[in-house]
């Protein structure tokens, strides 16, 4: 049966969720748990909550599914969805859109900054490198000084592997907005991790 | 390589790429899955499906009954019966005329007076035997439906 659903499309395991089988709401949760969870933890920075979020993001998605338009890409929808949770808990938090993620960045920038000199005199190229937990945590943490929008186009765009279409509907932007993000969030990134060259 | 180097776009991107997936604690799906309420109008009614036997039993409870309530009380059965028709067709015809219950009351009175209606014991000790049976089956079925059809947890 697993094996059947896997090879449904989303639309169809829509369908059969709003038909009231639970197999189609369980098999949309296992293939987007893991990317809805990364997008939110990637806004808020902490674990529990993204978790929470992500929690809430599936419920009000598998509750309101008929409201679901098939012309956009479900994982569109739920991206959408997720990134409006996070920016609400974000905006309830702090009203500082600044510094958002304050005192675990300022933590984990001093841990940057000693993890790439580490990397630098090792020798060892980035991609081995980043096997080691340090060296993640330091490219986390380099994009959590991004603002939150630059954060979520980089999580969807090089993590997730959304086309900058799906990212524009998932966050609600214009498409040229979406590429402006990605373009500063990226020469932000290359300055904060400069020294992991 | 030199320390102070900006990293190019496609080692930044291949460093993004390269990020650990995370992902969820175990049981994320079953707590999500308690608070969803998919939509009850899609939710299909659950068939109660009658087993044959409660079918059987039923309707042999209903045939030992109307034959036992025919044996019992058949000449007034008949007579309510055959007034019946009479009074309908008078009604259908509208004719104060037509006069059915004269035509039938010769062949009922023929039907009554021959003891067609007088039940033997034996008759009488076989459709009670028919009416049991038929009940135990009945009830017998029926209650294990009604076990079957008690709300389960989804």
């Amino acid at each position: 049966m697993h094996a059947d659903l896997s090879e449904l499309t989303d639309v169809d395991l829509v369908r059969l969720a709003l038909a009231g089988r639970d197999a189609g709401a369980r098999a949309l949760l296992s293939r987007y748990e893991r990317p809805v969870f990364a997008l939110v933890l990637r806004m808020v920075g902490d674990r529990e909550v993204a978790e929470e979020l992500a929690q809430d993001t599936f419920v009000r998605a598998l509750n309101r599914l008929d409201t679901y338009r098939t012309e956009l890409k479900f994982s569109s929808w739920l991206f959408r969805i997720a990134n409006n949770a996070a920016i609400d808990h974000l905006r309830r938090r702090t009203p500082d859109t600044i510094s958002l993620d304050g005192d675990r960045g300022a933590a984990s920038l001093e841990a940057a900054a000693e993890g790439a000199i580490q990397v630098a005199d090792g020798g060892p190229s980035p991609l081995d490198a980043l096997e080691a937990s340090e060296l993640g945590e330091t490219i986390a943490a380099a994009i959590a000084q991004l603002r939150p929008a630059y954060r979520a186009c980089v999580q969807l765009r090089f993590i997730e592997d959304q086309s900058y279409e799906e990212i524009a509907v998932a966050l609600d932007l214009p498409i040229g907005t979406v590429k402006t993000h990605l373009h500063r969030a990226k020469q932000e990134l290359q300055g904060l991790l400069q020294g992991l060259a | 390589m030199r320390p102070d180097r900006p990293l190019s776009d496609a080692e930044l991107e291949a460093l993004l790429r390269a990020l650990p997936r995370e992902a969820p604690t175990t049981g994320f799906a079953d707590r999500v899955m308690a608070q969803v309420r998919l939509p009850a109008a899609a939710v299909a009614p659950a068939r109660v499906r009658i087993p044959w036997r409660a079918l059987l039993g039923v309707l042999t409870l209903d045939l030992a009954l109307a034959a036992a309530l025919l044996i019992g009380f058949g000449d007034e059965l008949l007579r309510v019966l055959v007034g019946s028709v009479h009074g309908l067709a008078k009604l259908a015809v509208g004719l104060g005329s037509f006069d059915l219950g004269t035509a039938w009351e010769p062949i009922l009175t023929r039907l009554l007076s021959s003891g067609a209606f007088v039940p033997s014991a034996t008759t009488l000790s076989t459709l009670l035997l028919l009416g049991a049976t038929g009940a135990l089956l009945a009830i017998a079925t029926l209650g294990r439906l009604a076990r079957g059809a008690a709300p389960s947890s989804r």
